[in-house]
């Protein structure tokens, strides 16, 4: 038995590879040994789960910078757009399988990531883009920005959160699930600060701890080229504007 | 001798990974072969495309979410399916999404149905001919740009709004 786990491990790592590529330059959380503060850079410390019991984070989770003007995440320095299967991109964040927390409470890891000041929004995970509608904040330099709880599930009607459960038990649902059967989502906790462990941070970032003021309903391009979706606990999305009919030969 | 037993397991270990990541890479080096989704328990052979309703709603607005939705999902497609964008303009590279089985095109087929979904409609998978006869467009897969690839959002949008019979069977 030990080894047939041992064995499904092996295996679900290059697997994990293929289906959510991490980018090479991508911002990815620290732990309290690599940590060492600089007032230039900002700071995101977000609560994500489920930890599924294991010491590191089991999938993805990505943010992403994305421009106020254009909406547009991972711009390059001549404001192209890439996406985050191109290398060098210095512009996103990613909580990953390797990823271990500051500290872990009720099945949910605290993750401390060290970025680029600026507007950020959770992009998706596992293979999912949130381009439907996600959360947005701003990360100022010198500060770490508490985001809150990310809830990570597949809507497949079996998640604990009530929001990604109703998702997966409609019959649409199942529809989609033919062509999609990973599709994924996620549900903001807003951000409290007495939730954070203060004796888990880094000491030279106790005093600079503040909530992010989270910005709902944000939607974005497709960075993942992957299956788009909308966060759960968002509700419907709303109705795009009317378009007439073309007369014949428009 | 356990000592050796556990070294042995390791290596196994570290063989086992390497040749998964051998038979991976290819498929995550080209982007054309990367697709996110399982489809482990998809059937190929069967041909589905999907149809949209919702009591209550315009044409012009279905129409509207039906652009918007497909727009959106434009991002999700592989190179292979920018490609036959470039050649058929976005909303004939989309259509072949709906039409076509081929894994490149699940993608982006879940994603307009997700997105559709979330803005309240019902969605109906039929196969091929039975959408081709409910839309009453002959061979979709030929509509070039224009006004024929308007026409076959147009019969969606209609479908959409019209009010179905009490026991609509659409849904397979």
């Amino acid at each position: 038995m030990t080894w047939k786990i041992s064995l499904l491990r092996t295996l679900a790592l290059p697997l994990l590879f293929l289906s959510h590529s991490v980018p090479a330059s991508a911002e990815r959380p620290v732990t309290l040994e690599q940590f060492s503060y600089s007032a230039d850079q900002g700071y995101i410390l977000v609560w994500a789960g489920p930890m599924q019991g294991r010491k590191t984070f089991p999938g993805f989770l990505d943010f992403m910078q994305a421009s106020p003007e254009t909406g547009l995440t991972t711009r390059n320095d001549n404001g192209e757009l890439r996406t985050i299967n191109a290398r060098a991109i210095k512009d996103a964040a990613t909580i990953y399988y390797e990823s271990r927390p500051l500290a872990v409470r009720d099945d949910m890891g605290l993750f401390l990531i060290a970025l680029k000041p600026g507007r950020w929004v959770i992009g998706g995970a596992n293979g999912t883009a949130l381009t439907l509608g996600s959360y947005a904040f701003e990360a100022p330099a010198a500060v770490v920005t508490y985001v809150g709880k990310v809830i990570v599930g597949k809507e497949d009607g079996a998640s604990q959160v009530p929001e990604i459960k109703a998702r997966g038990m409609s019959p649409e649902s199942a529809l989609i699930r033919r062509s999609a059967p990973a599709i994924t989502t996620l549900v903001l906790r807003r951000p409290d600060i007495s939730d954070v462990p203060m004796e888990a941070l880094p000491s030279t970032l106790r005093d600079h701890l503040m909530s992010a003021k989270i910005e709902a309903d944000v939607r974005f391009n497709n960075y993942l080229s992957g299956v788009i979706n909308r966060a759960a606990d968002l509700g419907p999305m709303p109705h795009a504007a009317p378009v007439p009919r073309l007369k014949d030969g428009g | 001798m356990m000592q050796f037993l556990g070294v042995k397991k390791q290596i196994l270990r570290v063989f086992l990974c390497i040749l998964a990541m051998i038979i991976v890479y290819p498929a995550y080096a080209n982007p054309s072969l990367q697709d996110r989704s399982d489809t482990s328990n998809m059937n190929p052979s069967v041909a589905r495309s999907a149809l949209f309703h919702l009591d209550g709603i315009s044409e012009d607005v279905a129409r509207g979410d039906l652009l918007e939705c497909m727009t959106a999902s434009s991002d999700a497609l592989s190179l292979y399916s920018r490609a036959s964008s470039a050649d058929y303009g976005l909303v004939g590279s989309l259509i072949g999404g709906l039409l076509g089985s081929a894994k490149t095109n699940r993608l982006r087929n879940a994603s307009l149905q997700q997105c559709m979904v979330l803005r309240g409609y019902r969605l109906f998978l039929v196969d091929e001919q039975v959408w081709l006869q409910i839309l009453r467009v002959n061979d979709a897969l030929q509509l070039k740009t224009g006004k024929e690839q308007s026409a076959i959002v147009d019969a969606l949008a209609k479908f959409a709004a019209t009010p179905l019979p009490d026991d609509a069977v659409f849904r397979s």
